[in-house]
């Protein structure tokens, strides 16, 4: 009788054993894209728990698709030659390659080291990148025509430790090539005192030929800074628009300022953080009158506002909220301004007119998760 | 204060004692009432050195309606939630003295070990008022062993996979009306379990491999003293004192492992306790207990591996609490009041800033309740009115470091907790009784809600507390015999929890985020545990959860989903053929399809955990085969494997659970004869 309940318990034991299953499953609910028709927006999307993106065609923004694929939490996109690049930032650490006219699946993604916190890539060539690593001295030199076993990605580092504040640890950020050089924004931070500005920040300029250190431009402020966009040089003049927040809460010691890359100096502030009442957190040139920023006071309130940077006065204010206002980001008609707006129950892109600040309809554009960057990309 | 409730409760109960608990797993044979009549609650008794390798995790993931999320195995962080609710909405107490802390209420299971307790109190939807705070979706008691006088002493060493070791010592006496206990316990285990790496890239599978788990080692050490003095006057004098010393990798997510991260936490609790029955002449009893614990938790991740920027944090709580317990009958009314004032100061400090101590948090909270359970139709019905009110003033000693957020005026401030409850309770037939319960409650903000940290945390002093409504209706039925079963035990209950303004961090900037009230949460299921004994060998047990969680928060990509780690059904499944030679054992714990994300992107499949065990008791086996040799070795020896289908799952994303695992015990006791009393 014990032996036969005994029997029992295994062939019950047995029987569970064969349904259990376990292990982790993407179910973002995603959906079929539209194919590709001229130039969509490709929004990342994040609760900081999941990370996802959406994307909709520019000139038809209500068929959005939201929920397409899963990305890390924390990410930002750029584009180059028709391909969104997913820089899965602290916790993802690697590059995703997403292709667009395969219906937006991903062709690669590759580590770039565990625990390196990954911000930007930027593009030297067709099998040349370079990958700024928030928490790593060494930037990292990556091949973009990889396949998706990654094989022969990383093609080498480059030291710029001896840019690097007393931590040891530049905090590299943005990055852009323009020409052969490669310029990389380092925050230079304290980790060790709350990430606090440790004096000047500069710009690492590198020799992409030769893949070495040939200079630093050291910056008017301290902590240049923007949660997505990266660094673009002026279509006109060349230079960089660099924003420096300083201290986050902070408003006497940042502004924008351009930085010349043929001459290796920055500018200083042609407009200040006490101009606009608020640390800028990101900023969009339209000319030497018009443009527009996303500001952050002392109390942790962000607005979009439009100003004019030669009267260095803010002219409007486009949104508010005491939630996250993320990314303004130049529409490819170059008239329109996207914004990605985190408000907790109505999160969105917001657009807005550039001549007349008028937001335009419909919005905000709903991306499943809150968007949190926003990049456009051509069609094939 | 079971003892002051068991004394108030109604007697027309007091010989059915199954009908306010449950035995779960082998154990003593006789398990303590709970202190309330109408809450559907569960006594855990907790066998003396189990040999199995159990943690209070293990013990409280069993019960229904209960959940509990790990981090990772052996002594890794690990929560618990009752019906849904978070983890800070659980209060956890240890003989009735409240662990939950100002700065966080979070208590990490881990932290707790098992063996120096007598039995697991679980109460869910409610807080009964033998406990000394308020608890927002239910409580945890951990009740220590009680001395009884009877000389003892046993020695337990065991250990199994993962380097996982475990020593055990236990010793009890008593003289006259004193009696008292000493127990200390070693735990410790190298953590290094194998699990599936994916590197961090979900759509690149040629990068995945197996890896093992690093720096998540861990040593522990518990060391208990209890003693007990009965009075002349009936009463009786208690003192405890409790020591808990932890020191342990931090490894942080499965596909970047932390090399160097620690933590290192202290826990002294000590409490004296006095009792009063018949205080004055009067039909009154008092209990009070004079508490205080100090915490320390060193964490240091000085490579910045964990999170962002490199910590090294030092962080003591000092808490102490006067509580008072007074019970009183009248006619049909068993009255219970209480009077409890307690503070509590946080003292954070960063050693590698600048600045390295951190402003002090403190907390006030002052208490009143008052409860009766009035007996109708011969105390066949009881009904059970209470209310709670607890006063706090949260006082802040400095202004905030980033964004200025805490102004001067913010730093002090009074919040007002108002429990009301009702419960029902009706003695339908013999040995079934119906219960039903409704209760509000609340949550008070914690220091982290209110002044945030010295990073990137915002305060917000304007938060308010989160408020539940908790309602239940259900059944208890208990048979002492049916058939060919015995200590038979049927319970279910229906439940719905909804709990609004509650608390979640917002990131409302590029580099801060702040709490809010902006959440919702509707949680509504059915319970079922049963337990009996068949043909006199054989003990088992089940227990069942169906729970709806639902977010209710009004953000779009979260409204309506199931909310994480809440899974729809959870059952717990033990069987036990027992003899004098031993006993043989199984476990089944199955979760059905769970998220473990707002967004609910991330499933985790279906799950079922097993577990086999065998105990030989090599004395009795001795003497059973006629063997005098091993007639007389002492010793009984335990060996199990749990998840032996080496079900590779994760509870929180990104934090690897271990697989299949063996250990094995043995244990030594010696037990003489009670001194008589003086």
């Amino acid at each position: 009788m014990g032996r036969r309940r005994c029997a029992g318990l295994v062939a019950l034991a047995g029987a569970l054993a064969a349904c259990s299953s376990g292990g982790v499953e993407d179910r973002t609910p995603g959906g079929t894209p539209p194919p590709l028709a001229g130039t969509s927006a490709f929004v990342v999307t994040s609760d900081f728990q999941t990370g996802s993106f959406a994307v909709f065609p520019v000139l038809q923004p209500e068929a959005v698709t939201k929920n397409v694929a899963r990305l890390h939490s924390d990410a930002v996109a750029r584009e180059h030659d028709g391909i969104v690049y997913v820089v899965n930032r602290l916790g993802g650490d690697n590059i995703q390659a997403i292709d667009p006219a395969a219906g937006w699946a991903t062709r690669w993604q590759c580590s770039v080291d565990n625990g390196s916190n990954p911000h930007d890539i930027a593009f030297a060539a067709p099998d040349k990148a370079y990958v700024t690593r928030y928490e790593r001295a060494a930037l990292l030199i990556v091949d973009p025509t990889t396949d998706s076993d990654c094989t022969g990605f990383v093609r080498g580092t480059i030291d710029l430790a001896a840019l690097a504040d007393a931590d040891g640890l530049p905090e590299m950020d943005q990055a852009v090539v323009i020409g052969d050089r490669l310029y990389v924004t380092l925050q230079r931070l304290d980790r060790r005192n709350f990430f606090r500005p440790s004096g000047r920040s500069a710009i690492a300029v590198i020799d992409v030929a030769t893949d070495t250190l040939v200079g630093a431009i050291d910056l008017t402020g301290a902590n240049p800074f923007t949660e997505s966009a990266g660094l673009a040089p002026d279509p006109v003049t060349g230079k960089l628009l660099v924003n420096e927040v300083g201290e986050l809460g902070r408003l006497d010691d940042g502004g924008i300022e351009w930085v010349d890359p043929a001459t290796l100096r920055a500018e200083g502030f042609f407009v200040t953080e006490q101009d606009l009442g608020g640390n800028v957190t990101d900023v969009v040139r339209i000319d030497d009158h018009h443009a527009y920023a996303i500001l952050l006071d002392v109390e942790a309130r962000s607005r979009v506002v439009r100003f004019d940077p030669t009267a260095r006065r803010v002219a409007a204010t486009l949104a508010a909220g005491d939630e996250f206002l993320v990314d303004v980001a130049l529409g490819p008609d170059g008239a329109t301004l996207y914004l990605t707006d985190r408000t907790l129950k109505r999160p969105g892109i917001r657009r807005f007119a550039v001549a007349d600040d008028a937001e335009l309809a419909p919005s905000p554009i709903d991306t499943g998760l809150a968007p949190f960057d926003v990049v456009f990309v051509a069609g094939p | 204060m079971l003892w002051l409730s068991t004394m108030a409760a109604p007697a027309a109960f007091a010989d059915e004692p199954l009908l306010g608990t449950i035995e779960v797993r082998g154990a003593p044979e006789s398990a303590p009432a709970v202190a309330d009549e109408s809450a559907f609650a569960t006594v855990v008794p907790i066998a003396e050195q189990p040999g199995e390798l159990l943690t209070l995790g293990d013990v409280l993931d069993r019960a229904s309606g209960v959940s509990v999320r790990r981090y990772g195995g052996l002594g890794d962080f690990a929560t618990v939630s009752i019906r849904g609710s978070t983890p800070g909405q659980v209060g956890v107490f240890f003989d009735g003295v409240a662990l939950t802390r100002a700065r966080s209420e979070t208590v990490n299971l881990a932290d707790l070990p098992l063996d120096q307790l007598g039995a697991v109190e679980i109460y869910r939807g409610v807080s009964p008022l033998a406990l000394s705070a308020s608890a927002l979706a239910g409580a945890v008691n951990l009740v220590s062993r009680a001395p009884d006088g009877v000389p003892r002493f046993s020695l337990l060493a065991g250990g199994g996979s993962f380097g996982t070791r475990k020593v055990s010592v236990a010793g009890s006496a008593g003289r006259g009306p004193t009696s008292g206990f000493v127990s200390a316990t070693y735990l410790g285990s190298d953590g290094d379990f194998s699990f599936e790496d994916d590197n961090g890239t979900l759509q690149n599978s040629s990068d995945d491999r197996e890896t093992k788990r690093r720096n998540n080692a861990f040593d522990s050490v518990e060391v208990l003293a209890k003693v007990r003095r009965a009075l002349a006057s009936g009463g009786a004098v208690t003192g405890l004192t409790e020591l808990f010393a932890n020191r342990q990798g931090v490894s942080g997510i499965g596909a970047y492992q932390a090399d160097d991260a620690s933590l290192r936490d202290l826990r002294s609790l000590n409490y004296i306790r006095w009792e009063r029955p018949g205080f004055a002449g009067l039909p009154l009893d008092l209990a009070s207990t004079g508490s205080f614990v100090f915490e320390r938790e060193r964490f240091r991740d000085r490579k910045g591996e964990i999170g962002l920027g490199n910590v090294a944090t030092d962080n003591r709580t000092y808490t102490g609490a006067l509580d008072n317990l007074i019970a009183s009958r009248i006619g049909r009314h068993a009255l219970e009041g209480r009077v409890d004032v307690g503070g509590q100061v946080f003292t954070p400090e960063d050693t590698l800033a600048d600045d390295a101590a951190g402003p002090d948090q403190r907390r006030i909270r002052f208490g009143l309740a008052a409860g009766d359970t009035a007996g109708y139709f011969g105390d066949r019905l009881l009904v059970q009115p209470s209310l709670r009110w607890e006063h706090l003033r949260d006082d802040f000693s400095g202004t905030s470091t980033t964004a200025g957020q805490i102004t001067r005026a913010q730093r002090g401030r009074t919040r007002d907790l108002l429990t009301p409850r009702l419960g029902l309770r009706l003695d339908a037939a013999a040995g079934v009784a119906l219960k039903a319960n409704v209760a509000r409650a609340a949550r008070a903000p914690n220091f982290t809600e209110l002044f945030g940290n010295r990073g990137s945390i915002l305060g917000n002093p304007n938060l308010d507390p989160e408020h539940g409504l908790n309602a239940d209706l259900g059944f208890v039925l208990a048979r002492d015999r049916l058939g060919p079963a015995r200590r038979l035990r049927l319970e279910g209950a229906g439940f719905v929890a909804v709990i609004d303004d509650m608390i979640v961090l917002v990131q409302n900037s590029q580099r801060t985020s702040v709490f809010r009230n902006v959440d919702r949460a509707r949680t509504v299921g059915c319970e079922i545990t049963a337990g009996a004994e068949l043909f006199e060998h054989l003990r088992t047990s089940l227990d069942y959860t169906y729970q709806d969680a639902r977010d209710e928060s009004g953000i779009p990509a979260r409204d309506g989903n199931q909310l994480p780690g809440r899974p729809r059904h959870e059952l717990f499944h033990r069987s036990e053929y027992r003899r004098d030679e031993g006993r043989l054992f199984y476990e089944l714990s199955f979760i059905a399809d769970n998220f473990l994300d707002q967004a609910n992107f991330l499933l985790v499949r279906a799950r079922a955990i097993h577990t086999l065990g065998v105990e030989v008791d090599v004395a009795a086996l001795g003497r059973t085969l006629g063997a005098g040799a091993l007639a007389r070795v002492p010793f009984v020896a335990t060996f199990e494997v749990r998840n032996f289908t080496d079900n590779r799952v994760e509870d929180v994303a990104g934090y690897p659970l271990p697989g299949r695992a063996f250990f094995a015990t043995a244990r030594w006791a010696w037990e003489g004869r009670a001194a008589p009393h003086g």
